[in-house]
């Protein structure tokens, strides 16, 4: 029976809808990444493949077949003609397990929508040969899988999504300045969270990350209720994450609370700008499949251009 | 307290209420779970302190606005004076309850009286603490029954609750006077009177008329230093049987002959009454039963007739069958029947023959001698002749009447001041003049500036061709058989060949003219003194001067005479609700102690001791004096009986004295807040109906102006401010 259940637990965040929609849009790296299997993606190692890149001067050691004989023919000099090198992707899914994404107005908890988010897109990655990874944190890495893209490897993904209790404080400055170090390869690193942290220490992490060159992405996963503070009636607000609860009347905070909430996200999005982050908006109450969708067709178009 | 209606100033408690409503709401919110904490914390953190502001500030508008909503429905109002209300502003109450008879007016379950004890209490109710108050009851006189102006609210509402209706009539003005007088040492600042009547219009004195400068400097005392408030608790239906007269034809009643009796029956309604039952009662037994039909506001008469037959005090009584007023139905008589009537005839001119004496025509025509020997005697009349001379010896207290027949003069044994002291006491007096009278001893002595027996100054001798008697109207019961076309029997057929001049005095109040001569001035002139009654003529009492001795209305004349003037007697045993009942003993009559006996059990029997009126000091002994009792407390009426107490143990028959309503107060037609007013001119007063009238014209009177209207507006502004700051705050 408990051998049924956790059968069945994995699979809770691989929502067949959710998964229909979005496994005929590729996840492909916007930016050029690393990839060890020649895949969808351009490699940033120019190497001997499909797809002409440039010329170089041959040096010795080169291999003779890839010198171009055409343009020795026309300026009795030696080229070497390189290709461009498809990669496939290594993808780092970062999910928040801190005790504020236990949070829900009702319906999905905000860490539910990251961990399906998270499961989708490693569902994607592994299909399309590319590898993915998992770091679940909060104030610490409680959970490092690394990147694979065996098929078997996605079970193991959503099996340490399902198992993971949302507890703990989030912290995210050395958490991520330790990841940044510990990834190797230059990818994408997807990080889910609800952003409940310090703006300019989730700026500098970001920074850290963009400067290892990875290509990264902001799922921000707000409750729908921490988007518009719908509440009227005299609330005792019972603190997440170690905060004191709050006796409050809504109905007259929530002004500036929709204000201090607008100036952190827009706060983040101008980091987000200038580090060239994709950041993603995400409300629990928003179908999921719609927002990811959207999310990876206009990722798509932008890679067309 | 500032509101008329200070049971709903109670609902300014509803104040609260916004404040349990808070209270209640703060305890009922919901709890959730919270992520977004930090942005909470910081939009709490920069309105915390307007929130708390704007929330305060709420409330307080909603506090407000409910006190003001019930100030506004408990009719607040401010005392004239601001000072006036800081103080401790005590008051004076007087308290007048209407204690005539016609309060007893049955409406349903209770009577006026009824009513008006509780609007008493009501008004009891309103006093403060350091408030006094005093009681007065007010009927024909007024009485205080709470005299001294007492702290004690307690006291004065048993009192009131103690009050059984009166028997009187009323009298508005005597009881405002007293009210008036009560208050006069008063020194609370705040004077209040609250007169409790049922608004009877026969008590508020007649319209037209300015009231008397005691009551009318009263009313203006009133009016300027205290409030009055007149609380009606009258019924309007106005319909009422009442016995207004009972009277024994003649005054003196004989034993062994037939007595006549007239009773007269009021209907006071504005419906003719048929088949009205009287009965009459005689020593309390029914007689007879007549029926009769009284037209409205007719007033019609029923004689009836008995034979007493042994001498002594009996009751006669008249009753009607029970309507709403029962206090009125029926009348009470206490008679005397006499075996004689002594009357003393002082004889001034004797003759030789008996018709020479000065007294003969009249001695026959008051006894006169049987037609033949054995017969019952025809008249209770005794008369006694004696001459001047015996006068000195004489106890005139033994007579009913004296008869001074052209006396010369009274010089012997003082006996102008015992005649004096006789007519005072309730004596009677008759003064003949003629041609031996010394003129001037009789003014000295007797007319004495008005102020002795004599009605008259007496003059020169008038006379002429003779004069002829002018009966002065209304006619005085002497001649009253002698009206209309019989006057001639004793204007045209008695001549008067010669006559004294009488003067007058100037001040007439207790002198009444009863006949003048048709050459000019008074013939005939009667005088109360004392309690008694002087009849002074100005002509002879024999032949000699007039034929009236010899005239065929000479004796009824003077029978009428005697009897009108004997009448004394009847008068004192009937009276009148609040007129004193008086009884003098002759020192011979040994009475050690008078009870009074109220009837049927109302009120304490009472045991008076005779005091010494007269010669008591001139006496060597207490036992040789003239004694009396008075008896003031006749507040009920009925008869009454008296047991005599003699010294020397032996026993006296009982007497009766009877005390009868008076007929005035049976009419119960009221009067209306205009009426009284055009009534008692200058009686300035606040007209209440009902309880709720008297306790809103009271705290309308004891406090100032109303705040109703302004507090409204106060209330719809605040509302606009709340609606628009609660919108502004919740935004």
């Amino acid at each position: 029976m408990a051998e049924t259940e956790t059968t069945d637990d994995y699979k809770k965040y691989l929502d067949p809808k959710v998964l229909s929609r979005i496994s005929r849009l590729d996840i492909k790296a916007r930016l050029v990444v690393e990839g060890y299997v020649a895949g969808l993606h351009k490699s940033p190692f120019h190497g001997f493949s499909v797809e002409f890149a440039q010329h170089r001067e041959y040096a010795p050691g080169d291999d003779l077949k890839h010198l171009d004989w055409k343009v020795f023919a026309k300026t009795d000099r030696f080229y070497v003609k390189e290709y461009e090198e498809e990669t496939n992707l290594q993808g780092w899914l970062l999910v928040d397990i801190s005790e504020s994404m236990d949070y829900t107005s009702g319906g999905m908890t905000k860490f539910d929508y990251a961990a399906t988010v998270a499961a989708s897109l490693a569902f994607l990655m592994v299909q399309q040969q590319d590898s993915a990874g998992l770091v679940l944190f909060d104030d610490d890495v409680r959970n490092f899988v690394k990147p694979s893209s065996q098929p078997a490897h996605l079970k193991l993904l959503t099996q340490q999504l399902a198992s993971a209790r949302p507890t703990g404080r989030s912290k995210i400055g050395s958490i991520f300045n330790d990841l940044a170090e510990r990834i190797k390869h230059r990818g994408l690193v997807v990080l889910i969270s609800d952003l409940f942290v310090d703006p300019a220490e989730l700026g500098r992490a970001l920074q850290h990350f963009r400067h290892k060159r990875h290509e990264v992405v902001l799922f921000h996963v707000l409750d729908d209720f921490e988007r518009t503070f719908p509440f009227n009636d005299l609330t005792m607000f019972k603190g997440l994450e170690g905060y004191r609860d709050v006796f409050a009347e809504p109905r007259t905070l929530r002004n500036d609370y929709l204000g201090e909430l607008d100036t952190f996200v827009k706060d983040i999005k101008r980091t987000c700008r200038q580090h060239r982050i994709d950041y993603v908006p995400m409300t629990t109450s928003d179908s999921l499949e719609v927002a990811l969708s959207a999310y990876l067709a206009g990722r798509l178009a932008m890679r067309g251009k | 307290m500032p509101f008329l209606h200070p049971l709903l100033a109670l609902g300014a408690l509803g104040g609260l209420i916004p404040i349990i409503i808070h209270l209640l709401n703060r305890r009922r919110f919901r709890i959730t779970r919270w992520a977004a904490m930090e942005f909470l914390l910081a939009s709490l953190k920069k309105n915390y302190k307007r929130v708390r502001f704007e929330n305060l500030l709420l409330l307080l508008l909603r506090v407000l606005l409910l006190v003001l909503i019930a100030l506004a429905l408990a009719r607040f109002s401010a005392e004239r004076e601001l000072l006036g209300s800081l103080g401790a502003e005590s008051r004076h109450a007087v308290l007048i309850l209407d204690h005539s008879y016609s309060m007893r007016l049955r409406d349903g379950s209770d009577t006026s009286f009824d009513r008006a004890k509780r609007h008493a209490e009501q008004i009891l109710g309103t006093l403060n603490k350091g408030d006094v108050v005093s009681l007065l009851l007010m009927s024909d006189i007024a009485r205080p029954l709470v005299k001294e102006a007492t702290l004690d609210v307690g006291l004065v509402r048993r009192e009131v609750k103690r009050l059984e209706p009166g028997w009187g009539g009323t009298d508005v003005g005597r009881a405002l006077v007293a009210a008036d007088d009560l208050l006069a040492d008063s020194t609370k600042p705040r004077k209040e009177v609250f007169l409790i009547t049922d608004m009877q219009a026969a008590g508020w004195g007649r319209g037209g008329t300015e009231p008397a400068d005691e009551l009318k400097e009263a009313l203006a005392r009133l009016k300027k230093t205290a409030k009055t408030f007149v609380v009606d608790v009258g019924t309007d239906d106005g319909q009422n049987l009442a016995i207004t007269k009972l009277e024994p034809v003649s005054r003196i009643i004989g034993a062994g002959a037939r007595a006549e009796f007239e009773v007269e029956v009021t209907n006071f309604g504005e419906t003719k009454q048929s088949s009205v039952r009287v009965d009459c009662l005689v020593d309390r037994f029914k007689q007879e039963t007549k029926e009769i039909d009284i037209p409205p506001g007719g007033t019609e008469a029923v004689a009836f007739a008995h034979t007493f037959v042994g001498e002594g005090s009996h009751l006669v009584q008249a009753q009607l069958a029970r309507d709403r007023l029962a206090a009125d139905n029926t009348r009470h008589l206490a008679i005397q029947v006499e075996k004689a009537v002594r009357v003393l005839l002082v004889n001034g001119e004797t003759g030789t023959k008996p018709e020479d004496n000065e007294t003969y025509y009249l001695q026959r025509a008051l006894m006169p001698p049987p037609a033949t020997s054995g017969e019952a005697p025809v008249s209770y009349i005794e008369p006694t002749t004696i001459t001047e001379f015996e006068t000195a010896a004489t106890d005139f207290g033994r007579y009913r009447l004296v008869v001074l027949a052209n006396l010369a003069s009274l010089a012997a044994g003082n006996a102008v001041t015992r005649l004096e002291d006789y007519v005072r006491e309730g004596g009677a007096l008759v003064v003949f003049l003629g041609d031996r009278i010394d003129a001037a001893f009789y003014n000295d002595q007797l007319f004495k500036q008005g102020r002795g027996l004599l009605p008259a100054r007496i003059g020169e001798e008038a006379g002429g061709d003779g004069a002829r008697l002018e009966l002065v109207k209304p006619v005085h019961r002497m001649f009253e058989l002698f009206t209309d076309e019989r006057a001639y029997m004793v204007t045209e057929r008695v001549l008067f060949r010669r006559h004294l001049d009488l003067t007058l005095p100037e001040s007439r109040e207790d002198i009444r003219e009863v006949a003048r001569f048709d050459t000019g001035g008074p013939a005939i002139v009667e005088k109360t003194f004392g309690r008694g009654r002087v009849l002074l003529l100005a002509s002879s009492c024999d032949a000699e001067w007039t034929s009236f001795p010899t005239a065929a209305a000479y004796a009824v004349v003077m029978h009428e005479m005697v009897d009108h003037l004997v009448s004394g007697d009847l008068a004192r045993r009937n009276v009148l609700v609040h007129q004193p009942y008086r009884r003098t003993f002759s020192p011979d009559e040994l009475i050690e102690s008078v009870t009074v006996r109220p009837p049927g059990g109302a009120g304490v029997e009472k045991t008076l001791r005779p005091y010494p009126i007269r010669g008591g000091a001139a006496a060597a002994s207490e036992a040789a004096a003239v004694t009396e009792i008075v008896f003031a407390d006749t507040d009920v009426a009925g008869l009454h009986e008296i047991e005599l107490k003699r010294r020397d143990g032996d026993a006296m028959p009982p007497e009766y004295f009877s005390v009868n309503v008076p007929p005035d107060e049976a009419d119960l037609r009221r009067i209306d807040e205009q009426g009284a007013t055009a009534r008692l001119k200058g009686f300035d007063f606040r007209y209440a109906r009902s309880v709720s009238d008297l306790r809103l014209a009271v705290r309308r009177s004891r406090t100032g102006r109303e705040f109703t209207r302004e507090l409204l507006l106060l209330v719809l502004a605040l509302m606009c401010v709340e609606l628009i700051l609660g919108q502004w705050f919740g935004r």
